[in-house]
């Protein structure tokens, strides 16, 4: 097991390595003058003596590898630098913005597994019934709406019609509901059905038959029998969907004014940030490979044949 | 089972839905506490569409939050027509070309209740123009001497728009004293009629009045600063009530606010001018029938009555300024026209595809966009783009979102480009970039009578000749078309009936004053 998360660990290592180099080339090459888009942000032209000295105090006159080295060696050091426009530490940056999304993913994953758990199983339940076909359609339209759209919709019925909710109070405790529920309506859509075939696929299973026959609960084989095998091939695409989540939604967190991760790092590549961006990539680059991590243990955890760190054996 | 776990289900609902069901406007309900009997606080909402990452008036643009929610006050500034008045300094007078003496304000006193003398005000001034990155607003100071409540600034040179840069929230007196602070950037210690309580970035900023404000008794209380980008947004805040105050509401929603009973809705033309500059370098571009030939075929009006809800422009300058064309557009709609003049300049097609050849090559001109200039841009690009079929000119239509490299190489010959002309209401800085080496310059524009029409203009003190020197600049530039000046940004403050005292500034530099008051 030491060996494992040695290994694991130089692989977040490599990871953040090569995705930072990345992304800086990518910002790089990509046309745009930092300074300029940060002095020309309110429609007015500065001269180019103040272009000049702006870009000498962000250190763009620099080379590329200069630039990604002294990136490089502050990060050795713990400094993630100071974002261009901002001017506070990336660090304070981004540890405003990390809550904020975090707070948003586990509410919208809380919401995500249990709809679509309860909408997968009862769909699989009443297979090719009313129920079902109700399910099916709703699942339909929430992966199809999209996400600004209901956003919007959602602001307009309940913040404006209905005054329950405000959406100019981002720390306020019930604030969080209309992102997380625009957050969550496609990815039940989308995991009602993929629930729903699997159970569907355990329930013609024999032992099923065998536990029935047995005059075991129907409850029971639901969710001690069925339950554990069908949803072990959805635990990977959940984790990728927290990966997404935490990795920021721009648009919902845009439309509800939601102080998150994704438009800040919108912002940095639009600023081109690089600091701030290279922040936001080491975050996601941790948050990825922790999570595959994650979804190892509990697939191992729910098919024993499963062993962590060795190749896939069946006892 | 299936029974149980539906009955689960519909609890959760109700959970949700007794939740939702909760007084929604918590944050303004506790602060509209009763203080006393009958004192309950004024609360002012309002949203502002762009906020810096603080608010260090001497960082860029960053002032524009302070002036925009009276947190900041200048020594002199611009009032909703365009008119300098006196703010910090009671009155001033000009001595010379190169020396204006302020009498500072008795009674005006910092956030912190410090007093404001001439000596406090020369430090703040002092600071912006050693720290400040703005070279634009800066000026040569010889010295600088405080007396009392009296100030005299002398420049190195006749500077005419001293009193125009001194109104520039770059100079927003503040306590140098407080500046050491690092949270200063957050909480800057001023003069207006609120001060800031609390600063979240990319949330906004909490404010409350400043009881010894020099214009006396303020009337607002609280007011609750939001940062809303997205203008659907603050429309549907302005709806819901959440806020009271918005600027820049979309042209299509404006409908819901005109003839509501509920709302006051103030409009009309801002400074910022939204043009297509020319690449000169290009050959046909040197052309003047060409260019004429442009502005003739493209209907200006209805790109902006139909495509963006501005004003046509005319100029660079809305008339609504002193210094603004106040006769009629040089070149109107007329593709017939510019059919003529195209022809006459011998810009012919020869192979019969429909566009004009210039030496053997098709006429295809690029217009380019980014992408923060929204639809809008490309719109009107693709709306060019059949207008000038009708006159023989192809044109390719380019959004991408960063053009400097391509404005550098010159790969273009259509830029779009966003320009607040006057920001402090005069027009030198942006008729600067039409000089021959002016900064802004990158079409590489280059007339000499312009050039001495400009060079006059930086040395003439007059506040009248200055203004005859900015118009007759600016018609020079429109008869020379030196640009196809497109329409102005109709601006837009919207207010809920409970809140008074809002006006619209042309400039846009000021939102909300010690006039403010709420019901």
């Amino acid at each position: 097991m030491k060996k494992y998360i040695f290994r694991r660990f130089l692989q977040v290592l490599l990871v953040i390595l090569g995705a930072t180099f990345l992304t800086f080339t990518l910002t790089y090459i990509s046309p745009g003058d930092a300074a300029e888009i940060l002095l020309t942000a309110h429609d007015t032209v500065p001269t180019e003596e103040v272009l000049e000295r702006t870009r000498e105090e962000m250190g763009l006159n620099d080379p590329f590898m200069l630039q990604y080295g002294r990136w490089l060696k502050g990060l050795s050091q713990g400094d993630l630098g100071i974002s261009y426009r901002a001017k506070v530490p990336v660090m304070d940056v981004l540890a405003q913005r990390i809550p904020m999304t975090v707070k948003l993913s586990i509410t919208a994953l809380c919401f995500l597994v249990f709809f679509s758990l309860l909408l997968g199983i009862l769909s699989a339940i009443y297979q090719n019934r009313f129920f079902d076909y109700i399910i099916r359609l709703l699942s339909f339209f929430g992966i199809s709406i999209p996400s600004f759209w209901l956003g919007l919709l959602l602001i307009y019925w309940f913040v404006v019609k209905m005054r329950y909710f405000t959406i100019t109070n981002p720390n306020e405790l019930k604030s969080i509901l209309l992102p997380a529920i625009t957050l969550t309506i496609p990815l039940v859509g989308r995991y009602t059905r993929q629930i729903r075939a699997s159970v569907l696929e355990e329930l013609s299973q024999d032992y099923v038959l065998g536990a029935r026959a047995r005059g075991t609960k129907e409850i029971k084989i639901i969710f001690q029998h069925v339950l554990p095998n069908a949803i072990i091939g959805i635990i990977t695409l959940f984790g990728m969907s927290i990966a997404a989540l935490l990795s920021g939604t721009v648009i919902v967190e845009n439309v509800f004014l939601w102080p998150g991760l994704g438009s800040m790092a919108l912002e940095a590549i639009e600023y081109r940030d690089y600091p701030l961006l290279q922040g936001y990539v080491i975050f996601m680059s941790i948050v990825y490979v922790a999570l595959n991590f994650v979804v190892e243990i509990v697939t191992q955890y729910l098919d024993p044949r499963v062993t962590i760190g060795a190749e896939r054996k069946i006892k | 089972m299936v029974k149980k776990l539906l009955a689960f289900f519909i609890i959760i609902v109700m959970v949700f839905i007794l939740i939702g069901c909760g007084k929604s406007v918590e944050t303004e309900t506790n602060q509209e506490a009763v203080l006393g009997e009958g004192n309950e606080l004024k609360v002012l909402n309002m949203a502002l569409f762009w906020l810096d990452a603080n608010i260090e008036p001497t960082e860029g643009w960053h002032g524009w939050t302070l002036s925009r929610a009276g947190i900041g006050e200048n020594l002199v500034q611009f009032d909703e027509n365009m008119n300098l008045k006196a703010v910090i300094a009671e009155s001033w007078e000009t001595v010379d070309e190169r020396t204006i003496i302020f009498h500072i304000r008795e009674g005006v006193k910092f956030h912190n209740g410090k007093a404001v003398d001439a000596e406090a005000v020369k430090k703040s001034i002092e600071r912006a123009l050693d720290i400040s990155n703005r070279d634009d607003v800066k000026f040569p100071l010889t010295s600088m001497e405080a007396d009392g409540h009296k100030l005299t600034i002398v420049t190195e040179d006749a500077y005419p728009t001293l009193l125009n840069n001194l109104a520039d929230p770059v100079f927003t007196i503040v306590d140098v004293s407080a500046a050491e602070d690092p949270n200063f950037k957050y909480q800057p210690i001023a003069t207006g009629p609120f001060k800031v309580t609390s600063f979240t970035p990319d949330v906004g900023l909490t404010l409350e009045k400043h009881d010894e404000h020099w214009s006396g008794e303020v009337a607002v209380d609280i007011v609750n600063v939001k940062y809303i980008q997205d203008g659907s947004v603050r429309t549907m805040a302005l709806q819901s009530g959440e806020i009271d105050l918005a600027t820049q509401i979309n042209a299509r929603d404006l409908s819901l606010f005109e003839n509501n009973d509920e709302f006051v809705v103030h409009k009309g033309p801002n400074l910022r001018i939204f043009l297509l500059r020319f690449n000169m370098d290009k050959p046909y571009m040197q052309h003047l029938a060409f260019r004429q030939a442009l502005a003739y075929g493209i209907d200006k009006e209805t790109y902006a009555r139909e495509l963006v809800n501005g004003v046509p422009a005319k100029g660079p300058f809305t008339d609504e300024l002193s210094f603004g064309h106040q006769g009629e557009d040089f070149y109107k709609y007329d593709p017939q026209k510019a059919n003529q003049l195209l022809d006459e300049a011998g810009f012919i097609d020869t192979n019969g595809d429909g566009i004009r050849e210039y030496q053997g090559e098709n006429i295809v001109l690029k217009y380019i966009s980014r992408t923060n200039h929204g639809n809008d841009a490309n719109n009107i690009g693709i709306a060019m783009q059949s207008q000038f079929k009708d006159i023989g000119i192809g044109v390719e239509v380019v959004q991408v979102e960063n053009y400097s490299d391509m404005a550098k190489n010159g790969d273009y010959d259509l830029k779009w480009e966003r320009w607040t002309s006057a920001p402090t209401a005069d027009p030198e800085n942006f008729l600067s970039s039409y000089g021959t080496d002016g900064p802004g310059n990158v079409g590489n524009y280059s007339n000499p009578e312009f050039d001495r029409l400009y060079d006059e203009l930086r040395i003439t003190f007059d506040k009248g000749s200055r203004d005859q020197l900015g118009m007759d600049g600016a018609e020079l530039l429109m008869q020379d078309v030196a640009s196809l000046f497109l329409y102005y940004q109709e601006g837009t403050v919207v207010t809920n009936k409970k809140v008074d005292g809002i006006y619209r500034f042309i400039s846009e530099v000021y939102y909300i004053d010690e006039r403010v008051q709420v019901k």
